[in-house]
């Protein structure tokens, strides 16, 4: 992306704009470095009767405001490039609520051009409703008014390797040419990113019809897939998308430096930096759990994915999320009876009532249940991209593991966090857990265009949580006992536990120290591939601590409900008790405050910056989902 | 700082204003109400007809002219835009009872004359848009959206099935419509619109179809009827959700009033993608004057009428006592701001922000 680099960077503001919540962030230089200096978030306003993003944003940026002493705001305007220093330099917007972009896809071969046309519109928030392909068998009359019933803001073609196809392409593009001379008032825009050698044939093709990008081969051959450019292109059209359909987002793309990028994008951007870290193993991955979509981004061997679920979510999408799940595998999580009937009354009022959080405990159980069947739900798809699996089906062992969303991160205690992406993901190995509580990702991934140092400098200042590091083996123990554990703490203290079969265990370490573990496996599990060895290595600490699980790998969670009620409250339990114990005070460092602060606490330490997440964490406004 | 909750309008007495909107896609032929009209519920205040699909019909073979060869434009007996009937001639070469012609296979429209095909579309489908609820135009934009404006009682749903209808209704009997399977009985619902107390099952859904009944308003019913429910002819209309065991008192309390008078059931099914709402809606003469239009956007402040969307107090309706800035623990252990709320029977709860939904009015303005 060729992006103007002006004058020098400093304070950048950045906005999310969910489904539900319109996440603010202000970012700062402090002492050089880029810092995460306070969030804020107001509901969304995109639907009538305000029907104006901007609404919602000026809320949350109010908030920000008053956290930071900092006028944030002139007139009802945000306050941007401001010569007096009083208002930030940058704002990039991001996005990923409100309606998908209606897209029909076009290709040549189902499992070549098409797949990775699917694979590149997995990087922004559609609706796929329609796909042509030489394998049609419908006649061109019923292609085009496919096309035409389906009303789509994008016709996307891939098709052809480089200097491949060409007589099937043009017959196709013949058909996209009907359908968008008939289409009555708004046209949809054509993206085409298939053999380039038709390029200049398709603009004057298309281009007397509708208006035509253009973007790189997505397959510029059999074995290789591109999928970058594209992507860029997509987002791009995606953010006029979102500025003509959406109230308020034409004012936002004015303001934003980028116009309005798909958070995904963001999302990929951030993976793809953490992909190229020397520690991050087979790959990272980060999974988002929001009330309309679930996103899965990973880079997994240096290689980028992203795939969203728009069918899946927390809120707006919960009903077709248990239609797509299945009640009974939902039911499965919980610890008191309930019927498919009930857990669809569930999901239906969450659809009603989006926004809404989980007062009592039966309804929270019933919120983490489908949390973590949304994940599942949500990998299985990511994966069929990712090729090559690990022995067993299993995650890889990535590094990290990355939960972003209210459902991980609003929870009762980070324990919790890391337990429902071990059940949701069943990562193997040694992995590290992180959340993104204050929704940093989807702000750095904009910011990346402009200013790279912040995304390196806000992340290594821990502008993601550290949750810690779950020690995961396969297979299930076939004794009383899973493994012991010998911890060495830098200090030189020592711990030894031992972990019962089918239980997890945390030991404390806290977020930014370092241990030695030895892991002594019984019999039937293994880990890294080995048994009943001991294993010795470094892991990193984190809110949770250190989370052994010796459940094993298929994790099994018991059928019958009486069983149930005995497990899953004691695997909740256990990824609380040893660090309270050790501590009483489990939410005392390094943990999200989003759930425990009051108010903004006063900091100063850099002029006119009033906090720092340096030395504190922001002042999060309790929320609501996202 | 101010927090801004969602809405769900409950209001004795208001103005409503609603647009009516034909969907996109359908052109508009009729507006038929100018301003200052009065329109029943029934009244259709919109007429515009959808285009059906396009047709793409070749011109070389069934006229017998070789691929490639010319066709002369005198063959070509329609022009653009012409509407035609079933067996219209489109194109004919000659003049003779026996020279090719090709003829309209339906009602149609032609769209376009390419060099080697006609291009046309079939079987436009009539849509006409209703008012829903009795009151005056106010606005008339074209052939596509009008506004009309009333005065009365308003309590927006949870669910609707996509219906609608308009007439005076009644509370259901102590034993439950089904207690009316009698036949001596069944004129007595016939037409009319029942408020019922309990949850709605698959048992009153048969009555109520039987009877003839024109719409219900139930507390809740079970998802799992849902389908069952958008199939009747009634309208259907939950006033608290889905699973909900009874009706919120507030909005109880409002129907139970109102009994006797004309109800509009606006049964709109939600849509993720649309902000109409189910609602109920019950006229009342005006006095002369209007009286406030519902405030939705509001800031929650001490003093406001509030009802909470979440168990344990779902459906529960009080009054903001406080608001609570500092994070407290829910009975889910989840710790949040919110406010201290005064419900019905003096009891105090803590409700957080996003589980409390305004009624529509500033404690300043009732």
């Amino acid at each position: 992306m060729a992006v103007e680099r002006n004058a020098p960077i400093s304070a950048i503001l950045t906005a999310d704009f969910g489904s539900v919540n319109t996440r603010v962030i202000l970012f700062d230089q402090v002492a050089g470095q880029f810092r995460l200096i306070s969030r804020a978030e107001a509901l969304t306003t995109d639907a009538p009767p305000i029907g104006d993003v901007t609404v919602g944003l000026l809320r949350a940026v109010d908030q920000l405001a008053e956290q930071t002493g900092r006028a944030l705001t002139t007139g009802g305007k945000l306050n941007i490039g401001d010569k007096m220093g009083t208002g930030v330099d940058l704002f990039v917007a991001t996005a990923s609520g409100g309606r998908p972009l209606t897209a029909v896809l076009v290709g040549l071969m189902p499992d070549v051009s098409l797949a990775s046309g699917r694979r590149a519109l997995g990087s922004i928030y559609i609706d796929l409703v329609d796909t042509l392909s030489l394998g049609d068998v419908r006649t061109q009359e019923q292609q085009v008014n496919a096309i035409l019933n389906s009303h789509p803001d994008l016709i996307f073609i891939v098709g052809g390797t480089d200097n491949g196809a060409h007589d099937s392409m043009l017959a196709l593009l013949e058909t996209v040419k009907l359908a968008a001379s008939l289409q009555p008032g708004t046209r949809p825009v054509v993206l085409y990113a298939g053999n380039e050698a038709l390029q200049s044939q398709v603009k004057d093709l298309l281009g007397e019809e509708t208006q035509v990008f253009t973007a790189p081969n997505v397959r510029p051959a059999l074995n290789e897939e591109r999928l970058g450019g594209a992507q860029l292109e997509l987002a791009m059209v995606y953010g006029a998308y979102k500025a003509s359909s959406t109230g308020g987002f034409s004012e936002v793309r004015f303001m934003s430096r980028l116009g309005v990028l798909p958070t995904a994008n963001s999302y990929s951007t951030v993976m793809r930096y953490l992909g190229e870290l020397a520690n991050a193993g087979a790959g990272v991955l980060c999974v988002d759990v929001g009330s309309s979509t679930v996103t899965i981004c990973a880079t997994i061997r240096r290689q980028p994915f992203v795939s969203i679920r728009p069918d899946l979510g927390l809120g707006h999408s919960a009903v077709s999320a248990v239609d797509q799940i299945g009640a009974k595998n939902v039911a499965r999580w919980l610890t008191y009876a309930a019927s498919e009937v009930e857990v669809l009354d569930y999901a239906w009022n969450k659809t009603l009532h989006p926004a809404t959080v989980p007062q009592s405990a039966a309804e929270l159980e019933m919120e983490y249940a489908l949390t973590r069947e949304l994940i599942r739900s949500a990998l299985d798809t990511a994966r069929e991209a990712w090729g090559r699996s690990e022995r067993g089906g299993y995650l890889p062992a990535l590094r990290p593991i990355i939960g972003a969303g209210a459902a991980l991160s609003q929870v009762v205690d980070p324990g919790v966090s890391a337990l429902l992406l071990l059940d949701a993901l069943q990562p193997v190995g040694v992995t590290e857990l992180k959340l993104d509580p204050y929704g940093v990702i989807a702000a750095l991934g904009g910011i990346a265009y402009l200013e790279p140092r912040a995304l390196v400098q806000v992340l290594e200042a821990g502008g993601l949580l550290d949750l810690g590091t779950a020690i995961c083996p396969t297979g299930h123990a076939t004794g009383a006992n899973a493994m012991t554990v010998t911890v060495k703490y830098e200090s030189g203290r020592t711990v030894q536990r031992t972990i019962a079969r089918d239980s997890l265990r945390t030991i404390e370490l806290p977020s930014g120290q370092k241990a030695t573990v030895t892991v002594k496996l019984e019999r039937g599990l293994s880990l890294n591939g080995r048994r009943n060895r001991n294993q010795t290595f470094t892991v990193e600490g984190g809110a949770a601590g250190i989370v052994f699980d010796g459940r094993g790998r298929p994790l099994i969670v018991p059928d019958d409900l009486a069983n149930r009620k005995e497990t899953i409250p004691r695997w909740l339990e256990s990824v609380r008790a040893e660090r309270t114990a050790a501590t009483n005070a489990p939410l005392s460092k390094g943990v999200p405050v989003m759930v425990e602060a009051a108010s903004p606490v006063p900091m100063e330490t850099a002029p006119g910056v009033r906090r720092s997440s340096a030395a504190a964490r922001p002042a999060d406004k309790p929320s609501t989902r996202k | 700082m101010p927090f801004y909750p969602n809405a769900n309008l409950i209001l004795p007495m208001t103005t409503i204003r609603r647009e009516r909107k034909l969907p996109p896609g359908v052109n508009g032929l009729d507006a038929p109400f100018r301003v200052d009209a009065s329109v029943d519920a029934d009244s259709i205040v919109l007429r515009g007809a959808r285009a059906g699909d396009y047709r793409l019909i070749p011109l070389h073979a069934p006229l017998g002219v070789r691929r490639g060869d010319p066709i002369d434009t005198a063959w070509i007996k329609v022009g653009v835009n012409d509407q035609l009937e079933p067996g219209r001639v489109l194109a004919e070469r000659g003049s003779g009872r026996r020279s090719p012609r090709i003829l309209a296979p339906d009602n149609c429209i032609v769209r376009r004359i390419d060099p080697d095909r006609l291009i046309i579309q079939v079987n436009p489908e009539d849509i006409d848009v209703r008012a829903t609820f009795p009151g005056t135009v106010t606005n008339v934009t074209g052939k596509s959206s009008v506004q009309i404006e009333s005065v009365g009682a308003l309590i927006q749903a949870a669910w609707g099935n996509g219906k609608i209808a308009f007439g005076p209704y009644r509370e259901e009997p102590e034993g439950g419509i089904q207690a009316l399977a009698d036949e001596s009985l069944v004129t007595s619902l016939r037409g009319q619109i029942i408020l019922l107390k309990r949850p709605l099952t698959r048992q009153t859904l048969d009555v109520a179809r039987v009877q003839e009944v024109a719409g219900l308003i139930a507390p809740g019913m079970r998802a799992e009827l849902r389908m069952m429910a958008l199939a009747q002819q009634m309208a259907i209309v939950l006033t608290d959700g889905f699973g909900a065991e009874q009706m919120s008192q507030i909005v109880y309390n409002l129907l139970r009033d109102n009994i006797g008078r004309p109800i509009a059931l606006d049964a709109v099914e939600p849509s993720r993608w649309s902000s109409d709402r189910p609602e109920l809606f019950v006229k009342m003469p005006s006095g002369g004057s209007l009286p406030p239009a519902p405030e939705r956007d509001q800031p929650l402040t001490v003093g406001m009428a509030v009802r909470l969307a979440r168990a344990p107090y779902r459906g529960l309706s009080g009054t903001v006592k406080r608001l609570i800035e500092t994070p407290r623990a829910l009975d889910s252990g989840l710790r949040l701001t919110g406010a201290d709320i005064q419900l019905g029977d003096g009891k105090i709860v803590f409700a957080p922000i996003a589980n409390i939904e305004l009624l529509g009015r500033a404690p300043s303005s009732r």
